[in-house]
């Protein structure tokens, strides 16, 4: 069956991004945070989470997104998620208090901007 | 008479002096004929030599005597022409002509007066009673002994007593001698005679075995069933033992039961525990041996003993079934009347058994690849298929053919990302277990290239290029339909199969891509193209393969026609319409081919709201935000509207998926409403509505509380209403 969401991974500046492309809901959260956390090195600064294309967001999503800063913070690498305004996950994102806990970036290349400094 | 030493010739003479049943044993009629008429004419001559020196005048004066003399030479000589020219001459005028004789010497002997002379011809008759069957030789012996021994008794002759004891003497030890030679004699020849008897029956009965083999597995040869092959060898093989009581019994492998699968005057159902256990005996005992066993009530010991008993068996024959070390089973065989099972029959049962028992092998094979095939043909079929608000689907599947392979047809619905749902049907020309992998290989990457996004011409193309690839043998049909998101018209492809037909609202029906196009894998340089059927609300699409039209002798059109009549007069509903086609098409007859049919019906969701029931796992939340996008378009939501119900709605589903941990709790439902501008969305599980644990859910409430007006939720011991109102604006 077809993947509720793609999941690309590439690398910019010794940060690792992740890029997901879907749908995220209760059947494939737990998956996507594992294959996310592993993709990281240990040698990257840090962890850039681009949703700009995710489709549909809902608690299970946001839970995906605590526990990503939890594990990344823990290895003492940084987090950042992208998240533009208009797009389907920002609203979802501010309703559940992420946008106040998270790092969201409006673009990848703010995203990455924030991790380096 | 066994083998012919020496030794038992001794016994057949024994037997020929002392007893036996036939007098004329071994005693050859013509040669015993030839030697008579010699004696009785040596007789003659002799006594016409005897007659000058001592003529028969001095008893009953020269007349009488001289007459009687020569009468009775003139009658041996004349007895003895006749008797050589006579065909056949019973043993009977033979030993009358010696005693007349006998009773001849005597009377001359009385007319010349004088004894010994005469005496001495009594040696022919010695000889003659040789020649008689071997008791009657005795009998007339003694009867010559004692006529030569007569005058001592009476007296009045000029005999010595002397000479005439030494004649019978001589007489009795000749006599004894020579009889005794004839029935060595005759006994060589008897046992030559049983030899000759032995070596044909045994020949015969040879012969008899490999006919009668020839006809018993004569019923193994070509064989639709293992049960039918079972009960005709086994009423064969009664027949040609004349076994009032048989049966067989396999058991599925080592160790387990044996099951009563034939029998012959045995009343299955009573004796069948009975039967078991004289099988379960005979196996004990056939394991170690591995040969026919013959028991009768009288040496049967023990257990066996005891259950025989309890019928009115008597003996009993019985076989193991082996191939190689395995005892696949046991085939036994009785009689009500007591009779010994001789060797021959041992040595042809088993011949029989041997055959038996791989004719049950290649059964049991059969029925084995069988089963694979039949078990991987199901498994690559979709078991449930997708619950898609506004379409009721039904879907019948009959693999056909009394063969023992089953074919290639599939079909699989499935919804993909854009909204559109894909009907699938195809057939793989062939049957077993190959014919079924490559149904499976064809699905599996069918729904990898829809999922790709391909459209239906796209999808056949890569299908095709697929089989060119990797199957250049074989052949597949496919039929593809793609329901456009708004599910007023769809998208087809054809390879080679069955047009798609359409019953519309009002009940007629159509066909739909009729353009011949050649199946997947047929021709090598081939393109497919798609067409688009228009659908209005409330149609059905009913896809079906040739089994469930092809009849030999009917042209295919003739039955297309009568199929899209047979849809118009079912009813709408997409199970009694498939119950209906069954009938009217197939009859009452089983399938000779495999029969796929699948009949979707195609509703707009109302505009005023759904109903959904889903599995509560995970995977079906996807569905119900489908569902929910499409009615939300459907009923001109706005953007933000939407997407807050659906997350609501989402988070509400979830947790209701969660809720499902009790068996029962397979499903649970959403249903959306509109009044005026408030959208209701409820959503009902039938599991227990738990705190939420830990951080993870705890986010859904508030989540959900943010995003609409209102959420009420009511927990109750059978399960957890959730109500979501929002008010919308017109979109």
């Amino acid at each position: 069956m077809a993947q509720l969401a793609q999941l690309h991974i590439d690398e910019a500046e010794g940060v690792t991004v992740a890029t997901v492309e879907g749908e995220i809901d209760l059947s494939n959260a737990t998956e996507l945070e594992m294959a996310i956390s592993h993709a990281v090195g240990n040698e990257a600064v840090g962890l850039a989470l681009d949703l700009a294309r995710v489709d549909y967001l809902d608690s299970s999503g946001v839970t995906l997104l605590f526990n990503l800063a939890r594990r990344v913070a823990r290895r003492q690498q940084r987090f950042a998620v992208v998240a533009p305004a208009e797009a389907h996950v920002a609203e979802i994102l501010s309703l559940s208090g992420a946008s106040e806990a998270l790092a969201l970036h409006e673009s990848l290349d703010d995203a990455l901007r924030g991790l380096a400094t | 008479m066994g083998n012919a030493g020496p030794r038992s010739r001794w016994l057949v003479v024994r037997q020929l002096f002392v007893g036996g049943d036939d007098p004329y044993a071994g005693a050859d009629l013509t040669s015993s004929r030839n030697a008579t008429a010699v004696l009785v004419g040596l007789n003659g001559l002799l006594v016409l030599t005897l007659l000058p020196v001592f003529p028969p005048t001095e008893g009953a004066g020269e007349a009488v005597g001289w007459t009687l003399a020569l009468a009775f030479v003139a009658l041996n000589l004349a007895s003895s022409v006749w008797l050589f020219r006579m065909p056949e001459v019973r043993f009977g005028l033979m030993l009358a002509v010696a005693y007349a004789g006998i009773a001849e010497l005597v009377i001359l002997q009385l007319l010349a007066q004088t004894v010994l002379p005469y005496q001495a011809l009594f040696l022919i008759w010695v000889g003659a009673a040789a020649v008689q069957p071997t008791r009657r030789a005795l009998v007339l012996l003694v009867t010559i002994v004692a006529a030569t021994l007569a005058p001592l008794v009476v007296g009045g002759s000029d005999a010595q007593s002397g000479d005439v004891v030494g004649l019978a003497l001589l007489l009795a030890a000749i006599g004894l001698v020579l009889i005794a030679y004839v029935a060595y004699v005759r006994a060589q020849r008897l046992t030559l005679q049983g030899q000759e008897r032995d070596a044909r029956a045994h020949a015969m009965a040879a012969t008899k075995r490999v006919r009668d083999l020839q006809w018993i597995t004569d019923a193994a040869l070509p064989h639709a069933g293992l049960q039918e092959l079972l009960e005709q060898l086994l009423n064969r093989i009664a027949t040609v033992f004349d076994a009032d009581h048989g049966a067989i019994l396999l058991r599925a492998e080592e160790g387990s039961r044996f099951e009563l699968r034939a029998t012959i005057g045995i009343e299955q159902d009573v004796d069948a525990e009975f039967h078991r256990s004289i099988a379960n005996r005979l196996a004990g005992r056939l394991a170690f041996s591995r040969r026919p066993v013959t028991l009768t009530r009288e040496d049967a010991s023990g257990m066996v003993r005891t259950l025989l008993k309890g019928s009115d068996l008597e003996s009993l024959l019985g076989l193991p079934l082996t191939l190689g070390r395995e005892l696949l089973g046991v085939l036994y065989i009785g009689t009500r009347t007591p009779r010994r099972f001789s060797e021959d029959d041992a040595a042809l049962l088993q011949l029989v058994g041997d055959r038996v028992a791989l004719a049950v092998d290649r059964a049991r094979r059969v029925e084995q690849e069988r089963h694979i095939a039949e078990t991987l043909q199901r498994s690559l079929l979709p078991d449930q298929l997708p619950r898609i608000p506004g379409m009721q689907v039904a879907v019948r599947y009959l693999p056909g053919g009394a063969g023992m392979e089953v074919g290639g047809d599939w079909f699989d619905m499935f919804e993909l990302g854009d909204g559109s749902v894909v009907l699938a049907m195809g057939d793989v020309v062939g049957r077993g277990v190959r014919a079924a992998a490559l149904m499976g290989k064809l699905r599996t990457s069918l729904e990898a290239y829809a999922f790709d996004g391909h459209s239906p011409a796209e999808v056949t193309d890569r299908l095709h290029a697929l089989m060119e690839r990797q199957h250049r043998a074989d052949m597949a049909t496919m039929l593809y339909v793609a329901i456009a998101p708004d599910r007023v018209s769809a998208e087809l492809a054809s390879a080679g199969h069955m047009p798609l037909l359409i019953r519309a609202p009002d009940g007629t029906a159509r066909l739909a891509g009729r353009e011949p196009s050649p199946p997947l894998g047929a021709l090598p340089f081939v393109r497919f193209d798609s067409s688009r059927v228009e659908i209005e609300p409330g149609s059905t699409l009913i896809l079906f393969t040739d089994g469930l039209v092809e009849v030999r002798g009917t042209s295919i059109e003739v039955r297309l026609e009568e199929l899209r009549r047979a849809v118009e007069a079912a009813p709408a509903n997409p199970e009694a319409l498939c119950d209906a086609l069954l009938v009217t098409m197939l009859g009452q007859e089983d399938p000779r081919d495999d029969v796929a049919l699948l009949a979707l019906s195609v509703a707009p969701l109302p505009v005023e709201g759904f109903s959904l029931e889903l599995p509560a796992e995970p995977e079906a939340l996807s569905s119900a935000r489908k569902a929910l996008d499409r009615w939300l378009i459907e009923a001109g939501m706005s953007r933000s509207d939407a997407h807050a119900i659906k997350v609501a709605s989402g988070e509400a589903c979830a947790n209701a998926i969660e809720h499902a941990y009790r068996p029962g709790d397979a499903a649970f439902r959403i249903e959306a409403s509109r009044r005026d501008t408030e959208i209701l969305i409820t959503v009902r599980d039938f599991g227990g509505w738990r705190e939420p644990r830990g951080t993870d859910r705890g986010r859904g409430l508030p989540l959900m509380e943010a995003l609409m007006d209102s959420v009420r939720v009511d927990p109750s011991s059978d399960g957890t209403t959730v109500q979501l109102r929002r008010r919308v604006e017109e979109g």
